[in-house]
């Protein structure tokens, strides 16, 4: 699990973004935040990645995530 | 906890843990089933009918409120509710991994769920330029125009919410007046940002792969076919009342759950808060009175007293 990439596209007032960022701190897992909302770059990306506009969008290694979905994000980390 | 606990509350929004936070303090061994903690306040940034808190977010004032419950040290189990059954002494739960908990008073408080409009192209294209929450999903829009589907005051306040972002906002209304609280309302019509489409219904979402227009059941400056780049649908929500449902509570032609005064509905035991119950005014600060309420007659209710 330590070396899975994970990036959470998010923006400071998504309550599901919070959650899942939360997510991953409580668990001590590194991730890279992508704020949509301040970087127009990401926001484009984030729809390149996931071909939607929602967020968060969690992409753990080449799992793409859409929304807080703890049990796919567990699955992807191979949590129980 | 094993056992019977004296109360199980469903839901974990600001009703359900106003209830664990009273049930706490009235001494009641509590359990609390929640699918999603937090619940619809979550949906807006922007709370300033709290009493004695002038501006709070949602997520702010759902962690507080679960916080403070907390320090009553409710059990919490973290999954969906699936099946509520009357048993001898009271009731058996069953969450969606087939565990199942024994309580012998219930507080419903499963508040409510997005509505969506079912119509065409509103599931092929979700999150592809037609939203339900703006304040997930409104930054996506900077400079551009969307329509807020919807005339109640939740329609009103996300339509304010993304005008920060977008250059332009319709409010796409079926009746005659946008149904917001006044101040609410005041705000809007202040805002030059916003222009309100009224009379008028959407009967379809098209595009290819992604939103590219609306199609109005009449014409808006001469067409029927209005262009935005996203649409947010705030049409008002339905309560999450099957458990209700599967114990044989009555419910009203809503599908609300129907309360009386002290927060009790039709079965001796059954209590129900929050936007799941049959209140006009569905607020977090009502939904936070009935759960009190609901916490105390259930307590009065465990120690025998008849009304
Ligand atoms: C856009 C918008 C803006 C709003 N702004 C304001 C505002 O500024 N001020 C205000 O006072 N109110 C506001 N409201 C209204 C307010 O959000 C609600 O009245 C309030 O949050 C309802 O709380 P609740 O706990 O009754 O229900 P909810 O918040 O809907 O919570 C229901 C809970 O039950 C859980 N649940 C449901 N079914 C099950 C099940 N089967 N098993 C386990 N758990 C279950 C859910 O996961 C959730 O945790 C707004 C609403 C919207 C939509």
């Amino acid at each position: 699990m330590a070396d899975k990439k994970i990036i959470v596209y998010s923006a400071e007032w998504c309550p599901w973004c919070h959650k899942a960022i939360d997510f991953f701190k409580a668990k001590k897992i590194p991730f890279e935040v992508r704020d949509v909302g301040a970087d127009q770059k990401y926001a484009a990306e984030v729809q390149q990645v996931s071909g939607q506009t929602g967020i968060p969008v969690v992409v753990i290694d080449k799992d793409v995530i859409i929304g807080f979905n703890q049990p796919a994000i567990k699955k992807a980390l191979g949590l129980p | 906890m094993s056992g019977t606990y004296d109360v199980a509350i469903i839901g974990g929004g600001v009703a359900g843990f106003s209830a664990a936070m009273y049930c706490g303090r009235l001494k009641l061994s509590t359990l609390l089933i929640v699918e999603s903690r937090g619940g619809t306040i979550l949906l807006t940034n922007h709370v300033t009918n709290w009493p004695g808190i002038k501006a709070i977010s949602g997520m702010d004032l759902a962690t507080n409120i679960e916080e403070h419950a907390k320090e009553y040290k409710p059990d919490i189990v973290d999954a969906k509710a699936v099946k509520a059954e009357k048993t001898k002494d009271g009731f058996s739960i069953t969450d969606a991994d087939g565990k199942t908990y024994l309580s012998r008073t219930l507080i419903l408080a499963t508040g409510s769920a997005t509505r969506k409009l079912n119509i065409p192209g509103e599931n092929e294209l979700e999150n592809k330029g037609v939203h339900s929450c703006a304040l997930c999903d409104g930054v996506f829009y900077r400079d551009k125009t969307i329509a807020v589907i919807g005339g109640s005051d939740s329609a009103v306040k996300e339509a304010l919410l993304l005008t920060q972002w977008a250059m332009k906002v319709y409010m796409i209304y079926r009746g005659e007046k946008v149904r917001a609280e006044p101040i609410n309302l005041e705000r809007v019509l202040a805002n030059e940002k916003i222009e309100i489409v009224n009379n008028t219904n959407v009967k379809e979402f098209a595009g290819n792969g992604k939103l590219e227009k609306l199609i109005l059941d009449k014409p808006y400056k001469g067409s029927n076919e209005f262009k935005v780049d996203g649409a947010f649908v705030e049409i008002g929500r339905t309560p999450n009342s099957e458990l209700a449902r599967q114990l044989g509570v009555k419910l009203n032609e809503k599908g609300e759950v129907m309360i009386n005064r002290h927060a009790e509905t039709s079965a001796p035991g059954v209590y129900a808060c929050g936007d799941v119950a049959d209140t006009i005014f569905k607020q977090a600060i009502v939904g936070a009175g009935e759960a009190v309420l609901a916490s105390y007659c259930a307590y009065e209710y465990l120690q025998g007293k008849k009304r």
